[in-house]
Parts: C-alpha cells; sequence; structure tokens
C-alpha cells in the first residue's frame, strides 16, 4: 500500500485511535486513483480507545 | 476500554407499510434491552429517517441516521418478510452508511405473518451484513403468526418469547463487547 502511515488521533478526545479494520472501496468516479494490485482503494478504520468514537480515512495508492 | 460507558444498541425497524405488525415487536425489543443495565437503546424506525428515491448509497446518507449508526455498538434489525425476503426499503436504508458499521454486532428478529417467522428474509440479510462490515450473531428471534402473539394493545400474549429474546440479547451483548474491545484496543496487523 502507500506505506505506514501517521496514527489518527480522537477528533472528540485528542487520543490516538486504533486501527481496526481496512475495507476495499470500489471507485465509481473516472478520477478515483486505485491500489493497482487491489483494485480499489483501502479505507482505514479507526476507534477511539478513550472515548469510543469511530473515523475513517483513505490510503493513498502506492 | 471503559467499562463504565454504556452500550449503544438500537433498534432498527425495518419496514415502512401501514398496519405493521412488526412495530409491537420492535417496542418489546426496546423494552426488553432498556431493561438492562450498562444499555442505552432507542427505536430507530425506517418511516422516520428521510431517503430520497431517486438515488442511493451513500449520497444521501441522513445525519441523524448516521450519528446513530457511528455511535452503536449494536444493532437489532426487526424485519419483516414480504415476499420471501427483506424489505426494499429496509436495504436503502442500510446501504445509506457503510464505515458507521463496521466491526459491530447485529442481531436480527424475523416476522412473519406465516409460520416461518422471517427465516428467509433473514437468510437474504447474511450477505448484505457482512458486505456491510457487521458480525451476524447465531441466535435470531422470530415471530412466526405475528397477528396472534400481540393483542390488540400491542401486548405480549405468547410469554415464551421472553427467554428466546433473553438468549439472543445475551449473545449480542457479548459480542457488542467482544467486538468494542477488538475495534479500540486491538490493533490490525
Amino acid at each position: 500500500m502507500g506505506g505506514e502511515m501517521e496514527p489518527m488521533v480522537c477528533p472528540s478526545c485528542g487520543v490516538k485511535m486504533n486501527h481496526h479494520a481496512e475495507k476495499l472501496v470500489l471507485p465509481t468516479g473516472r478520477a478515483d486513483v486505485v491500489d493497482p494490485v487491489l483494485g480499489g482503494i483501502i479505507e482505514e478504520m479507526h476507534a477511539c480507545p478513550a472515548c469510543g468514537t469511530g473515523a475513517s480515512r483513505r490510503r493513498e495508492p502506492r | 476500554m471503559d467499562a463504565a460507558r454504556p452500550l449503544y444498541i438500537p433498534v432498527i425497524l425495518g419496514t415502512v407499510r401501514r398496519g405493521r405488525l412488526s412495530l409491537p415487536v420492535a417496542r418489546l425489543m426496546e423494552a426488553e434491552l432498556s431493561r438492562r443495565a450498562g444499555i442505552e437503546t432507542e427505536l430507530i424506525d425506517i418511516t422516520r429517517v428521510p431517503m430520497p428515491i431517486d438515488d442511493a448509497g451513500e449520497a444521501i446518507k441522513d445525519p441523524t441516521f448516521a450519528a446513530q449508526m457511528s455511535r452503536a455498538d449494536a444493532l437489532v434489525i426487526v424485519s419483516p418478510e414480504y415476499n420471501h425476503a427483506y424489505s426494499g426499503l429496509l436495504k436503502h436504508v442500510l446501504d445509506s452508511c457503510l464505515k458507521e458499521y463496521i466491526h459491530k454486532a447485529v442481531g436480527v428478529v424475523g416476522v412473519s405473518a406465516g409460520p416461518w417467522g422471517g427465516t428467509r428474509g433473514i437468510q437474504d440479510l447474511l450477505p448484505v451484513m457482512r458486505e456491510l462490515g457487521l458480525v451476524m450473531i447465531f441466535w435470531d428471534v422470530n415471530f412466526s403468526v405475528v397477528q396472534n402473539v400481540f393483542d390488540a394493545s400491542g401486548a405480549l400474549r405468547d410469554e415464551a418469547y421472553l427467554p428466546r429474546i433473553d438468549k439472543f440479547l445475551k449473545e449480542l451483548v457479548w459480542m457488542a463487547k467482544t467486538l468494542r474491545h477488538g475495534r479500540e484496543q486491538i490493533a490490525l496487523e
């Protein structure tokens, strides 16, 4: 993938979040840049160990 | 994990049909969840979730429903069986979110006017739940011949459902706690 990214920080309480899942999102637009091996875009799911807030971000394709 | 933080487990009433007999089922599930310590719940009636029908998917995400799904640790879906399947509008509402569901528990309560208690609709929901990232428990509750299960006021007439609901909720709460711990504490390697 695009290498290690910085940990996400909880938007609610500022604690470092836990990266617990990755979802392969299949592109729907011409402008979407996909991972050439996986054929889609990886969306990372993160959860806050302090308050439970969930957040996500898309990983840059390699 | 902050054990003092209550689990939030809303009940989704998955039909908009007028005269729906799934409403007393959903109210019963909400009441049974409310009786348990450490759990917060509410009834989410998909009739009240504003969804256009000239578009679909995450483009029509309702902010209130999305926030409820983000906050949820688990879901109870009350799903009547219509023509051997779940309701189309239930799928329409569920499809409006995705990342909000991932690694969260779900249990399905089937409802039917016939003898099978919505089992065919539950079976059809299984691959949908998996693709949404939800983790399905293996206990179901099946309300067969639902028109005979509640009286005209919506009160339960058949007490045999209560121990079945208890088994279902015990597994759902266990799964909700386990998955919350995993989401918040165990990193994907």
